[in-house]
């Protein structure tokens, strides 16, 4: 007896399909997928996050910020000491009554050869008005602009306010002839989104949207230090921080800043890479509703604060990378009051029943898409526990909880956000986050309501005078200290991966991401 | 009328009936805007608008009109295929769009050609070799394939064969310098028509991992379904009377019994097509290719209404389109069907 | 004179499949000749086993397990490589079955399928396109040239048994099996593929073995005629001695369940009982439960197959039956 067999047909069929498979492997070997090696004039890194749009307008989103801080110019910024600077403005004065500012610019050209006018400056100013998008809500108090001669001009603000000056950081100035050649019904905005219309340190040598972005030094720039920067430096989107990483193990990208702590343990004892820290404009916060229910009492405010274990957070959930928050103003950032916060268990445990409200509950919102957000709300959690506050939590979206703050009723007790000063003018954050006037408008996410403070920081911002002004801000931040109006609990840093050595590498207190034109190779 | 005219007039009817399907979901997809609570202006203007910015869009949307006049003017615009404006980047969705669908598609597309070609011969192989050593292994493997969490695949074929042996890119779609002049948006189309045959190669290259990756848990069902549709058409009686006259198993299986299985095998390639293109989401991140799926994560996360829509109206349509063209493949194979929907030739 | 060696040679022929609870036998040693131009008719009730005869002859399927012999054209079947068997297929052996309609493959035109044993075996296409077309021609079928490029639900259902005598004598085999081939058609259209069968065998054409459960068709049709129950042949006769004087009683019950001319419908019999099953043996003769002649001894000895003289030269006369000598005419004297 036998039992029959189907023959080697079948054997047919799998060599088909070995071949199948096989062939594209084959074909690629061909290929060769190794990138030419750095040679010093370019760089290559690689970014999270695309930019859906490159127009300027739009540049309070970091990730667009990023490539219009390469290829425009603004008036003033920041220094990576927290001081204010001209750049194409020769010189500005703030007017004394802070409802003006004067501004002279120096000689600069366009990428296409043409000159930077003040006409290109009104133009630019005019359009954030106008679209009423991105940068326009940090320069809301624009109010027109006045052209004397190509190089002067006066911009007339709407009421005092001398955080405007620091908001110009953010205004990046077209060249007006070239955006309304391309301009359809929307004032430019489709066209800019793919195009350069800049005078900055770098042209736009390819654009290759959702995918590389090419800078190529320009160097008709008026900047003489930029005469050195990089040649050339391209932006890869890679949006897995694993990715990034194996890229950068294999060479074909130099550097990256968006390596998630858990890979970055990967590069630590390797020689071929460099870590750099970088302080950044942004920190974790726990804040309370200062209005409603047992939080608006100062002391269980205080309680909460001293049960956390800050340096295990620092430890643990941001793999030491990043500071023990000092103060309610991130620490990159001018005119601040410092008052670093320490675990007390005792004494958060003696406020506690002192304000007697032993075994209350409190809700606190997160969003659990931050791995550390989750885990801080957790730790806290326990925390809270042993001072006898039982805390839930709750996620949420950024949106939601904007949404939330609409009114006091709604806010949740607590919050777990991420915060970042809007602009790199300390009363952009002051202002915004704890001035009454801001109550139920969802930037004042405490709720808080104190005349004093208010009194303080209306001054400061209205003042034509610096100095006097970052001394008044940092009485406000003694108030925030002392009613513990806000828990700060860790500021954040870039980590900078990189295969080649940098120089130049500095956070720019106004730009959260890349400065390209200040990197050195060397 | 000859056979060929009737089928052109089923053609042109399935082409109608499509675009039926079409614009049923661009009416849901209209109710969808709807019936998102909050208000649509205010949402389209941004969160931190003022009350006369708010005004202003909803003017300039045309959201002060009735909602019968709104749908009319909606579907109007659809047809100039006007998607709205995203209200993260301020640019058409339309245009958005356009910039990712071809790498996308370039992306399934390929994944369903290695779906089609290793899936359907994998499944034919075991159906030929029912309830032997090969039918489990492939079974095996093909249950293996399809519960593989996508994700996990992607970084272990990364690390392995890019970084390990260094045969294939880690990402990416090109290896920037050797991009050709965009027409299609495909980057290994684009290199063909520019008759670039190294940037041909290297689009290549970048293509096989992702396509690999998204391809094989689809592999695993479509294998899956192949053995047990050709299996059951082995059963029948002519198979046996095919096997009578002296034909191969191999012949049984390509001739015979995979016309007569292909109805179930192109109609579940056809809804692969939707999956695909969700599934992308993760692979386009994880090989750092531009595409829809990192659009549609992007979107649904900013709570960018518009582009969400958007894309279900692409997706929706893909589906229509692609179960549209397994039916004419169904009518050009089987000539039963072909007989009952177009009538039998004299 | 019985030297003519015979073309096909069957002998103890077994079949197992494998059940639920271990191997299932539903051929039990079957032994059977086909002589070159003779008609051989297989009859039985439903599930006795004469379709798994036909099919274990070639080994179309790969769940059964077959054992015995089957002598053909030189060599064994049973232990032959797949590879020889493809070439007995078709060629060797050619098979038609009972549903036409099923029997082809609904998505190729009928005239590929005529082709394909030529096709398999390397003939050119014109050629073997032209020999279909002959065949088909030959076998009734009008239009033939033109017909080749329609599909088989464009047939009608004798149209269609038409086609699948064609495939399965394109190759001119040396033997065709036709299992039930006129059960699914209506009465006129079953005389004419009747006649065709006959028509093709007659001049040098292939033995032809019919199986079929109505021994209506057999008269005129075949030389012998093999009686099939439970896996066993019970009674193999020349055609008119068993119609004369059937031996065993199960034979005699199927004579009188066949509709005649000569009798009134009252007379018609069915045999009393169920058939027997291959899942649940009797022991004895397997046909002592619905035996009516059955004594106490059939319950537990198994009759074999033995020979009683025939008047009939070359057809052997053989009978399973304990009782056989003293049956005549198929009941106890």
């Amino acid at each position: 007896m036998t039992r029959w067999q189907a023959g080697a047909q079948p054997a047919r069929i799998a060599a088909v399909v070995l071949a199948l498979v096989a062939a594209p492997a084959l074909a690629a070997c061909g290929s060769d997928s190794t990138s030419t090696a750095s040679n010093g004039a370019s760089l290559t890194i690689s970014s999270s996050a695309p930019p859906r749009s490159i127009d300027p307008v739009l540049a309070a989103d970091a990730v667009i910020d990023e490539v219009d801080v390469a290829l425009y110019d603004n008036l003033i910024d920041y220094t990576a000491d927290g001081k204010l600077e001209g750049r194409l403005a020769q010189s500005f004065q703030l007017a004394p009554d802070a409802k003006s500012i004067d501004i002279t610019l120096r000689d600069a050209s366009f990428h296409d050869g043409s000159k930077v006018t003040a006409e290109d400056v009104k133009y630019t100013l005019d359009r954030i008005k106008q679209l009423g998008v991105g940068v326009a809500t940090q320069v809301a108090e624009y109010d027109s602009t006045t052209v004397k001669d190509d190089h002067t001009l006066t911009i007339n603000l709407s009421k005092p306010t001398n955080v405007f000056v620091g908001a110009l950081s953010h205004v990046y100035i077209l060249n007006s002839k070239l955006v309304a050649k391309n301009a359809g019904a929307d004032a430019g905005q489709a066209w800019l989104a793919n195009n350069d219309a800049g005078s900055g340190p770098y042209e736009l040598a390819k654009y290759v949207p959702t995918q590389t972005i090419a800078f190529k030094r320009y160097d008709g720039h008026w900047d003489p230090a930029t005469k050195d920067a990089i040649a050339q430096i391209t932006y890869r989107t890679i949006a897995e921080s694993s990715t990034q990483r194996d890229e950068l193990l294999a060479g074909t990208t130099q550097a990256s800043e968006n390596i998630d702590p858990a890979d970055l343990s990967q590069f630590a004892g390797n020689k071929k890479f460099t870590l750099t820290q970088l302080p950044k404009a942004s920190g974790t916060y726990v804040i309370f509703n200062t209005q409603k229910g047992i939080t608006a009492n100062p002391k269980v405010r205080e309680a909460i604060r001293l049960s956390y274990d800050y340096q295990a957070h620092l430890d643990h959930l941001l793999g030491g990378y990043g500071n023990i928050a000092t103060g309610p103003l991130p620490s990159i950032m001018p005119c601040r009051a410092e008052s670093a916060p320490a675990m007390d268990l005792a004494k958060a445990k003696q406020l506690v029943d002192e304000a007697g409200v032993s075994g209350s509950s409190l809700k606190m919102v997160f969003q659990p898409i931050f791995g550390e957000q989750q885990d801080a709300a957790t730790a806290l959690q326990s925390n809270l526990k042993q001072i006898g506050i039982n805390l839930k939590l709750q996620a949420t979206t950024y949106t939601d909880y904007l949404k939330d703050l609409k009114s006091v009723d709604s806010t949740p007790d607590m919050a777990l956000i991420f915060d970042n000063p809007p602009t790199a003018d300390p009363g952009s954050m002051l202002f915004t986050r704890y001035d009454s006037q801001f109550v139920g408008s969802s930037t004042n996410f405490s709720q808080y309501k104190n005349p004093a403070f208010d009194a303080l920081v209306e001054k400061a911002i209205t003042s034509g005078d610096q100095e006097q002004a970052c001394d008044l801000y940092k009485q406000a931040q003694d108030i925030l200290i002392k009613d513990s109006v806000v828990m700060y609990m860790a500021d954040h840093a870039t980590v900078v991966v990189s295969t080649v050595k940098f120089t130049g590498l500095k956070q720019f207190p106004a730009h959260v991401g890349w400065v390209p034109q200040s990197l050195r190779l060397g | 009328m000859s056979v060929d005219q009737r089928v052109a007039t089923y053609a042109a009817k399935r082409a109608l009936a499509c675009a039926f399907i079409v614009w049923g979901i661009a009416t849901l997809v209209f109710l969808m805007i709807k019936a998102i609570p909050g208000d649509e202006a205010q949402s389209a203007a941004g969160i931190t608008a003022t009350p006369a910015q708010v005004e202003q869009v909803r003017h300039r949307l045309g959201l002060d009109h009735s909602l019968p006049v709104q749908y009319v003017d909606y579907l109007g615009r659809l047809a100039h295929g006007d998607l709205g404006t995203s209200i993260v980047s301020f640019r058409p969705v339309r245009e958005e769009l356009t910039e990712r669908i071809p790498a996308s598609v370039e992306l399934v597309g390929s994944a369903m050609l290695l779906d089609v070609l290793v899936g359907v011969p994998l499944g034919m192989l075991a159906a030929a070799r029912f309830r032997r050593t090969t039918d489990n292994v492939v079974r095996w493997v093909a249950i293996l394939a399809s519960a593989v969490p996508l994700f996990w695949l992607g970084l272990m074929l990364q690390s392995f064969v890019g970084l390990k042996l260094d045969l294939l890119p880690l990402s990416g779609s090109q290896t920037i310098g050797k991009e050709s002049p965009r027409v299609t948006g495909m980057a290994t189309v684009d290199a063909l028509l520019a008759g670039n045959l190294s940037g041909f190669g290297d689009a290549v290259a970048h293509l096989v991992l992702p396509a690999v990756t998204l391809s094989i848990p689809f592999i695993g069902f479509v294998s899956r379904i192949t053995r047990s549709s050709i299996v059951g058409t082995l059963q029948s009686d002519f198979a046996s009377v095919v096997r009578a006259k002296g034909a191969s198993e191999s012949r049984i299986v390509v001739r015979h019994a995979l016309p007569n299985s292909l109805g179930p095998i192109v109609t579940f390639a056809a809804l692969q097509f939707g999956w695909m293109f969700s599934a992308t989401v993760l692979v386009e991140s994880i090989f750092g290719r531009p595409g829809v799926g990192s659009y549609l994560a992007d979107s649904v996360t900013q709570k960018d209404t518009f582009a969400v829509l958007g894309l279900v109206l692409f997706i929706g349509t893909v589906v229509a389109v692609a179960s549209a063209v397994a039916d004419m493949i169904q009518l050009l194979v089987d000539p039963r069907i072909r007989a009952a929907q177009v009538g039998a030739p004299a | 004179m019985t030297t003519v060696p015979p073309v096909l040679d069957v002998r103890d022929l077994t079949v197992d499949v494998r059940a639920a609870h271990g191997p299932v036998r539903l051929l039990h040693g079957v032994s059977l000749q086909l002589r070159r131009g003779e008609r051989v008719a297989l009859v039985g009730e439903s599930g006795s086993g004469k379709s798994v005869f036909a099919r274990s002859l070639i080994r179309l399927d790969d769940a059964m397990t077959v054992g015995g012999s089957v002598q053909f054209d030189g060599a064994d079947l049973v232990t032959a490589s797949e590879r020889r068997l493809r070439e007995v297929r078709g060629q060797g052996i050619g098979l038609v079955f009972q549903d036409p309609l099923s029997s082809l493959d609904p998505v190729k035109r009928i005239g590929d399928q005529v082709m394909e044993p030529l096709v398999i075996r390397g003939v050119p296409k014109r050629e073997a396109r032209e020999r279909a077309r002959d065949v088909l021609d030959r076998l009734g079928v009008p239009n033939a040239a033109r017909r080749m490029d329609a599909y088989p639900h464009e047939f009608s259902g004798g149209m269609r048994q038409r086609v699948c005598l064609a495939m399965a004598i394109v190759a001119e085999p040396a033997v065709l099996i036709a299992d039930e081939p006129t059960t699914a058609l209506d009465v006129r259209v079953q005389e004419q593929v009747m006649q065709l069968i006959e028509e093709i065998s007659a001049d040098g054409g292939p033995a032809v073995l019919l199986i079929t459960h109505d021994l209506g068709l057999v008269a005129g049709f075949a030389h012998r005629v093999a009686v099939m129950y439970a896996g066993r042949l019970i009674e193999v006769a020349g055609v008119d001695d068993l119609y004369a004087d059937p031996r065993h009683p199960y034979t005699r019950g199927l004579l009188d369940s066949v509709p005649r001319i000569d009798l009134h419908e009252g007379d018609l019999t069915a045999i009393p009982g169920t058939p027997a099953s291959p899942f649940h043996p009797v022991g004895g003769c397997p046909f002592h439960p619905r035996c009516a002649a059955a004594l106490e001894h059939c319950a537990h000895e198994e009759p074999l197959l033995t020979v009683l003289p025939s008047p009939m030269p070359f057809h052997d006369r053989q009978v399973a039956c304990h009782r056989a000598g003293e049956i005549v005419h198929g009941r106890t004297a």
